[in-house]
């Protein structure tokens, strides 16, 4: 157990690599063969690439397991709780609503939005993140929508302001 | 307080664009969702943009969205609402083909049509200076008396150029060894270091690599389609049936809009770029590019792309063959 | 050679990319001095906007952004003995002591003229050999580049920090991100898992943009002090340090070939030359120069190479399109997105676009020296900016660049996937830029494989019959037993080589 706390992301990452080669299999054997092209020639067979890549990456993954098992590491990789890490998660969720809100509400109205809460979640006054996140999303909106051209999520209101 | 004045304009600024009832459409830019990766043709979709934006007082952005054969941009351009705001760039790949094979649920007639853009037809290149085919009957010639020993490459698997290039092969009963690339462009590397025999390649890729390849035959029977080759002889002129006419062997595209688009906007869309593409200038800078516009007007839609779809079908069935003959080449 | 830039002349010369390679170095310098934001970070924000320009404005303003990001470290590194980037942590030594004794202003001058005449050293030696070593790979076919593929993913597993077991299943995963979508040769969907918007993959970009940019946010947000403001040095406008490099000659001159050297070798960066020249400067030096008490020579050393890596780093890139480092696959990419393939058909067919990258490049070195002498003290001041401006800042910069690149929403959530995957695999020491160079290079691999099988008329032996391909295919084994020497010596005593400059 305690090789399991002091090497935690590396276990975390062991088990996000592990899932690539049980994909490449399993899809091999169901999607890429209801289409045909999981056997035959180099023409016909789109799966025999990624079975090697596959085949090499579970070596590799065996060995990479014996050596954090064994504690054969340089770096050990403990969860730790920093001062900011609470902000980290929250700004990650806020991260999250934003892009679902994003095709509903339009960029001009999300942005503006997220930009300031997240200034005044870093510590910034309230007035002065207002003022700040409008600022920079209308800056940044500028660039890519007057300059660039990009047609901005408009949102169900059709919002867009440089075009 | 600049703050609050900042804030304040930002607000009024807001208020100003947001859509009124009774404002005109465009109010802002359209996109044009282009199925290809960016290259010599996206740049052929953008010269017509351009000057269809100058007629709506908007700017028309090409967005490259490339992927499953050209469905990929159908499948985007659906997602979108039906207001105007986003044209198919309607390649006959993902508008015709795609559906014929069961890749895609739609056929080309749940769109409603604008103004046909451009065509390019394709053609029959080995490398510059090749000295042991002179001409195309001396290359089927050779490859009926060798089956399999010949390397070509059409670019892409079961694209078009593929059909039209095994179609020519299946009518004169000759096989070579398919060698597909992804870009066209490094498959003419290959071409010049003598890795491949010959190629099929589009007018975009001719203008480019002039001094690289000889053209054997242009595999179009239109007269205008030799001319983007520098004149050089179609297929029939050797006596060959290509089995396709009209568009069928082409690469072209018809730029559409979704079915239920509200029939002012659709009229504004093809008023602007009827007019585009009626510029003479418009028309000389495409075909400058080696893509000959069209010209076909919104009602000639079900008329012209009808019939390609029986045409593609026996391009569908020489690719079938041809792979048969590889298959029982390699037992 | 003088064909390339002849041809690139009216391309790069025109108003728009001077421009924007002007801004591309300033902008540049800025995220070099940012503690945390390097050069790579600095494409990665303005590729987006790059694809909206004509080809050699685009690549002059990123090259900029790399030259100004390569060299913006040293400012940070010598006023708070904090490097901006990694490639600067090797200026500290010389440079922060050199601060302590009232001597910034020199030291900020001589870091600014050594990056930049390393630079341009560097950029002499990619305009004469890049154009060589293409022509040679004309000679190249798919067998070829299959190897020189493989090749490409095990330098950068064998040289990048960490152990290479870890970078090598970081390349692992980057390959099969590039197997993600409609593969090319029977049209057949892979691993799209019935979602649409994955028919041609993730996004390059929007990768890159996750795991670099968004898990460098969250990293600096667990840090903490959000409104902290060092107090530092003032700094003036001087042209001093350009008459202080001149006796360093024979150092400067020494150091830009060895970051140049290292810097084609593909994978080794420009963390690893300054390093090494700083420790060859040090022993050539006499003892009383007094290297790591702040010796001008040091400063030296340690900014002509890394900026020298530079040059080096976009040899093999060009010319071969295998890239040199994590910032040069990211400009490889960047290539290939605006229509462009880098190898032997970018000399042979686009003459003015590799002349036009040149141009770019040289002149971004000489703006460097303009701009690092006339803006030093405007430079040393965003040191004065607080993170709690600076973060949402480079959040929705990456956001909205994003989004631009195919107008989909789609591409953010990729964005965020890899932001947490970027996460949890720096927390583990997994290093990221295997899996952006197995990205680009595994379709290169996958392809070139299979249609070197259907050339050959005998199944593998096309990869040996051919001289070519056999060679890198003997390098390829000899790099595969380096790595697996050193992954043994790091298993044995895995404290001993914690210590090496990561």
């Amino acid at each position: 157990m305690r090789n399991l706390q002091t090497y935690a992301f590396d276990w975390i990452a062991w088990m996000l690599f592990a899932a690539i080669p049980v994909a490449i299999f399993w899809q091999s054997a169901t999607s890429l063969a209801e289409q045909g092209v999981a056997s035959g020639g180099p023409m016909r067979n789109a799966a025999i690439y990624p079975k090697a890549v596959a085949v090499i990456m579970i070596g590799l993954l065996v060995l990479n397991g014996l050596r954090v098992a064994l504690a054969r590491v340089a770096e050990p990789s403990p969860p730790t709780w920093d001062e900011g890490t609470g902000k980290a998660v929250l700004t990650t969720g806020l991260f999250i609503a934003y892009l679902v809100a994003l095709p509903f509400i339009g960029f001009h109205i999300a942005s503006p939005v997220i930009s300031a809460v997240l200034f005044v979640l870093l510590g910034i006054r309230p007035l002065v993140a207002v003022a700040g996140g409008v600022a920079l999303s209308l800056s940044v909106a500028f660039v890519f929508e007057g300059l660039l051209n990009v047609v901005l999520p408009v949102g169900i209101f059709g919002i867009s302001l440089f075009s | 307080m600049k703050t609050i004045k900042m804030l304040a304009g930002a607000l009024v600024c807001a208020t100003l664009a947001l859509p009124g009832a009774a404002q005109q459409f465009p109010e802002r830019n359209i996109e044009n969702i282009y199925p290809w990766a960016p290259g010599a043709t996206m740049a052929a979709s953008q010269v017509i943009a351009d000057a269809m934006g100058q007629e709506l007082g908007v700017n028309i952005s090409v967005v490259s969205t490339p992927g499953a054969a050209g469905t990929k941009a159908f499948e985007t351009a659906l997602s979108r609402p039906a207001d105007g705001y986003t044209i198919f760039d309607g390649y006959v790949a993902p508008l015709v083909l795609q559906p014929m094979q069961g890749n895609a649920d739609w056929t080309y007639e749940d769109f409603t049509p604008l103004w046909s853009a451009t065509s390019n037809s394709f053609a029959i290149v080995v490398r510059e200076g090749e000295d042991r085919f002179e001409d195309l009957p001396a290359l089927i010639a050779y490859a009926q008396e060798n089956p399999g020993e010949l390397r070509y490459s059409p670019g892409v698997a079961g694209g078009l150029p593929h059909m039209v290039g095994a179609k020519v092969l299946q009518t004169s009963d000759a096989v070579a060894q398919l060698v597909p690339y992804p870009e066209i462009d490094v498959a003419i590397r290959d071409l010049r270091s003598g890795i491949l025999d010959f190629m099929i390649i589009n007018p975009g890729v001719y203008t480019v690599n002039k001094d690289e390849v000889d053209v054997l035959a242009v595999l179009s029977e239109l007269e205008d389609a030799s001319e983007t080759y520098d004149g050089a002889p179609r297929v029939q002129d050797f006596g060959i049936d290509l089995g396709m006419s009209g568009l069928a062997p082409m690469g072209w595209n018809w730029w559409l809009v979704r079915e239920d688009t509200p029939e002012d906007v659709v009229a504004t869309l093809r008023e602007a770029m009827g007019a585009a593409l009626n510029d003479e200038e418009v028309q000389q800078r495409l075909l400058d590019m080696g893509y000959v516009p069209t010209l076909y007007s919104p009602e000639q839609y079900a008329e012209i792309v009808g019939p390609v779809a029986d045409d593609l079908q026996s391009g569908i069935d020489a690719v079938a063959w041809e792979e048969e003959q590889l298959q029982s080449l390699d037992n | 050679m003088l064909e390339l830039i002849r041809e690139g002349v009216p391309l790069f010369f025109s108003a728009q990319a001077l421009l924007l390679t002007s801004l591309g170095v300033a902008a540049g310098l800025v995220i070099g001095v940012l503690p945390g934001l390097g050069p790579l970070m600095g494409i990665v924000l303005m590729l987006p906007v790059a694809f909206h320009l004509p080809p050699v404005p685009a690549m002059g303003m990123l090259i900029a952004i790399y030259i100004g990001g390569s060299a913006g470290g040293s400012i940070s590194a010598i006023l708070l003995r904090i490097p901006g980037t990694p490639l600067a942590a090797a200026t500290l030594f010389d440079g922060y002591p050199m601060a302590q004794k009232g001597r910034a202003q020199d030291a900020v001058g001589l870091a600014v003229s050594a990056s930049a005449i390393g630079g341009l050293i560097g950029g002499l030696i990619l305009l004469f050999f890049s154009p060589i070593l293409a022509d040679f790979a004309l000679r190249f076919a798919p067998p070829e580049y299959a190897a020189m593929a493989i090749l490409g993913l095990l330098t950068i597993s064998l040289v990048s920090e960490g152990s290479p077991l870890k970078g090598m299943l970081s390349g692992g995963l980057g390959l099969v991100l590039a197997m993600v979508g409609t593969d090319e040769f029977t049209n057949a969907y892979r691993f799209t898992f019935g979602n649409f918007n994955l028919s041609s993959g993730p996004h390059l970009v929007a990768v890159v943009v996750g795991l670099f940019a968004l898990s460098e946010v969250v990293f600096q947000i667990e840090g903490g002090g959000f409104l902290k403001r060092p107090s530092i040095d003032r700094l003036g406008i001087s042209l001093k340090g350009l008459r202080l490099i001149l006796s360093h000659k024979l150092n400067l001159l020494r150091s830009a070939l060895i970051g140049t050297f290292f810097g084609a070798i593909p994978g080794a960066g420009g963390d690893v030359s300054a390093f090494i020249s700083y420790a060859t400067a040090k022993r050539l030096a006499r003892e009383e120069e007094g290297y790591g008490d702040g010796a001008p020579g040091g400063v030296v050393a340690t900014e002509a190479a890394n900026n020298g890596t530079c040059g080096g780093a976009l040899i093999p890139s060009l010319s071969l399109g295998i890239p040199g480092d994590a910032s040069t696959a990211v400009l490889l990419g960047a290539l290939f997105l605006l229509g462009f393939f880098p190898g032997p058909d970018l000399f042979q067919n686009t003459p003015e676009i590799a002349g036009g990258i040149f141009l770019a490049y040289l002149t971004s070195n000489v703006v460097l020296l303009v701009l690092g002498l006339l803006l030093a003290p405007f430079f040393g001041s965003v040191l004065r900016i607080p993170k709690a401006w600076l973060l949402p800042i480079v959040l929705l910069l990456s956001t909205l660049g994003t989004y631009a690149l195919q107008n989909s929403v789609f591409d953010l959530w990729v964005m965020l996937v890899f932001g947490v995957v970027g996460y949890v695999l720096r927390r583990a020491s997994y290093p990221l830029a295997p899996i952006i160079i197995g990205m680009i290079l595994g379709p290169v691999l996958e392809n070139n494989f299979r249609r070197a099988l259907l050339l050959s008329r005998d199944g593998l032996s096309i990869f040996i019959e051919r001289p070519i391909s056999a060679t890198i295919l003997a390098v390829d084994a000899l790099l595969l037993i380096a790595i697996v020497i050193s992954t043994i010596r790091r298993s044995i005593s895995p404290r001993a080589s914690a210590s090496d400059p990561v």
